[in-house]
């Protein structure tokens, strides 16, 4: 009479199979839950980075506008012509030379006073 | 046995970590997702809404307000590290901020207070103020939002300020701050224990909505060159005030309103609250012979006299009403010399022929009395009694600009009705109000209010100031080369105590350029000038000073030969001096 394989019977009946399929599945849905947790977290944070990178640039930016305003003031640009020595003054009335929207082909018409390079 | 026994040990310790594996999970799984309020941080945070910019007539390369991040610097005395150099720190503010080296000095050893104000920086390097604490230490940075006026005082009186609650508190940051404001967003979350907020935790976001962006119809290099103008005016004169106001006669749109003495918005606190006034709507004068113009339009479109018709100014006084009128024209004259001249006996007689009722409605009709509609807080609507309450006085002297009160605007308001062939337009200084994602809100258009006179008077009443600026008028000093000027003097005794100061006078001129095609009106009042107190000789030069740098500034086509007396006289007024 053979002897019974007492090792086989003793390995299957220590866990079920589908415990074993069950723990297994809980663990990885934890696992998982825990990986994008964790990636919500970080991309949480890489978002309130760039928003605080985004606030101090567009500060930074209205910082510059309000700068660059009062740089090229009118009075500002006097003063800085001044400082240059630069002689500006806005054109008289008969040194405008008008375009015509009307003009054929392109050309414009310079009033008389200007023609040969006066 | 000993198999048995075996397998016990065996499966002792899988089991047990199992189950600890277990009761850890739980926990785990309850702290995740259960309500555990007393272990996590709820936090909520107020998302300011940032307040909308003004910009000039240019668009959004002229912001003439804008709210700004800075950071507000402050000593904290208790905070100062003895081993750290105190002079280093101090040479440090005082070249971040600008302030007295001295006093940050003594206020670094003050033990009264923890929080001393010291100013406010722009500079991305305040920061190093508390992140290098290695050099610097009892330095405080508070992220604050400021209110900026680029241009400085330039514009002061229109575009207001806001108190140190960010509120609109005159100007167009009060009249429009509902619009500028914007609606402030909310966050509801909750933070870890570094007081980080934890993301993914966030409950509850509503997002801010910005303020509403002004655009303005002002040009600010015009309004340079009525500032300038208008100082030089105040200095030369030695005036208390001097007021201007440029105006598109077409349309209405304000492109110019100033006023000396002025003040800094950023600063406003500084300042006497008397200076925040703004006089162009704000102060109510009696106009003088400016006033005379609308008399005689009056009677002309009536019909009841013609440039040609004769009146009888006497001797230089007329007894009425048991009262003497002055004059300094003598002997008849003609309508048109009535206005060229400025003659007070001619006005009050062609007052008298209009009658009270008649005179009154014309008045009303050109705006005296009623306020504009200007979008400006704080205006004036003037003193104009009705007819009923008239003395047999009242015609004459108010046809002479006495016993009414009027506004800058009012009168530039009528005369520009003149020159835009009697249509009196509605002022406005707002073209339109644009929403943070670029949506119209508000678009202000040209309307027409009042036809006080037919479009053939008006032709008539231009020609007729035209010659206020010609050979023998009152006003040559406001001509500019190229350009025709039509427009009226005035000079008015400042009422004191029950009659008139015999010292103190308002010296105005109003006109229009170009006479023959008006395009922008202008009105100048100088108050108080000292010694010269006439609007020839005191108003009428800084409205061409003005009016020559604008036609020019314009392009507007020249419609008269310059002669090389006009050339001279104009120069290049924009020319380094």
């Amino acid at each position: 009479m053979l002897r019974k394989n007492r090792k086989r019977r003793l390995h299957a009946n220590v866990v079920p199979v589908p415990f074993i399929g069950a723990a297994v599945l809980i663990v990885s849905m934890a696992v998982a839950y825990v990986w994008i947790d964790t990636l919500c977290g970080t991309l949480g944070q890489q978002i309130r980075k760039l928003e605080s990178k985004y606030e101090a640039l567009d500060g930074e930016c209205r910082r510059e506008q309000d700068r660059w305003t009062a740089m090229k003031s009118p009075e500002n640009i006097e003063l800085a012509l001044q400082r240059h020595g630069l002689n500006m003054a806005l054109p008289r009335g008969e040194q405008l030379v008008r375009l015509s929207r009307q003009s054929q082909g392109g050309d414009y018409r310079p009033a008389d006073r200007y023609a040969g390079g006066r | 046995m000993r198999v048995k026994g075996h397998l016990v040990r065996f499966l002792l310790v899988p089991v047990g970590l199992a189950l600890w594996q277990l009761v850890l999970m739980a926990r785990l799984c309850d702290l995740h997702l259960g309500n555990h309020s007393r272990l996590s941080r709820d936090w909520e945070r107020v998302l300011k809404a940032r307040r909308g910019a003004i910009y000039d007539r240019n668009g959004e390369g002229n912001p003439l307000a804008v709210s700004v991040p800075g950071r507000k610097v402050f000593l904290d005395p208790a905070t100062l590290n003895p081993a750290h150099d105190r002079a280093l720190i101090v040479s440090r503010l005082a070249a971040l901020l600008d302030c007295d080296a001295d006093a940050a000095m003594v206020n670094l050893k003050r033990t009264d207070s923890r929080y001393i104000q010291l100013g406010v920086s722009f500079d991305e390097s305040a920061m190093e103020l508390v992140t290098n604490k290695t050099v610097f230490s009892g330095v405080g940075i508070e992220d604050i939002v400021v209110r900026r006026y680029p241009l400085g005082r330039r514009m002061a009186h229109v575009i207001g300020f806001v108190n140190y609650g960010h509120v609109g508190s005159a100007g167009l940051e009060q009249r429009y701050e509902n619009y500028l404001r914007g609606t402030d967003g909310y966050i509801l979350g909750e933070v870890d224990a570094n007081r980080q907020e934890i993301r993914s935790r966030r409950q509850r976001f509503i997002s801010p909505i910005d303020g509403s962006s002004l655009y303005l119809t002002l040009d600010q290099n015009i309004q340079y060159v009525t500032e300038k103008a208008l100082a030089d005016a105040m200095v030369r004169h030695r005036a208390t005030a001097v007021w201007a106001i440029v105006q598109r006669v077409r349309t209405g749109e304000i492109l110019a309103m100033a006023a000396v003495p002025d003040f800094d918005p950023s600063r406003y606190n500084e300042f006497s609250c008397d200076l925040w006034r703004n006089p162009s709507l704000g102060v109510v004068y009696e106009p003088g012979s400016t006033m005379k113009a609308m008399i005689v339009s009056a009677a002309l479109n009536e019909e009841l006299v013609t440039p040609d018709t004769r009146i009888d100014v006497g001797p230089g006084s007329w007894f009425y009403g048991g009262r003497v009128l002055r004059d300094h024209v003598q002997g008849t004259v003609d309508v048109a010399t009535v206005i060229k001249k400025s003659s007070n006996i001619g006005a009050a007689k062609i007052a008298l022929m209009l009658g009270n009722r008649r005179m009154e409605c014309y008045l009303r009709a050109f705006g005296f009395g009623a306020v504009t509609g200007i979008d400006l807080p704080g205006e004036e609507q003037g003193i104009l009694m009705p007819a009923s309450k008239w003395n047999v006085l009242s015609p004459t002297r108010m046809a002479i600009g006495q016993g009414v009160a009027v506004t800058a605007l009012q009168l530039l308001g009528a005369y520009c009705a003149i020159a835009n062939d009697g249509q009196l337009m509605r002022p406005y200084i707002v073209s339109r109000i644009v929403s943070a994602n670029g949506e119209v809100l508000v678009r202000n258009d040209p309307r027409v209010v009042a036809r006080p006179i037919r479009p053939a008077v008006a032709a008539t009443m231009r020609r007729l100031l035209t010659g206020v600026t010609e050979e023998g008028g009152t006003a040559r000093r406001a001509e500019i080369p190229g350009y025709s000027v039509a427009g009226k003097t005035g000079t008015a005794q400042i009422p004191l105590h029950g009659g008139y100061s015999d010292t103190d006078f308002w010296a105005s001129f109003v006109g229009f350029v170009p006479a023959s095609n008006p395009e922008f009106g202008m009105v100048v009042v100088v108050e108080r000038p000292q010694p010269l107190h006439t609007g020839g000789v005191v108003a009428a030069p800084v409205f061409a000073e003005i009016a020559g740098v604008v036609a020019q500034y314009l392009e507007l086509p020249v419609d008269l030969p310059e002669t090389d007396a006009n050339e001279e006289a104009g120069g290049n007024r924009l020319a380094s001096r």
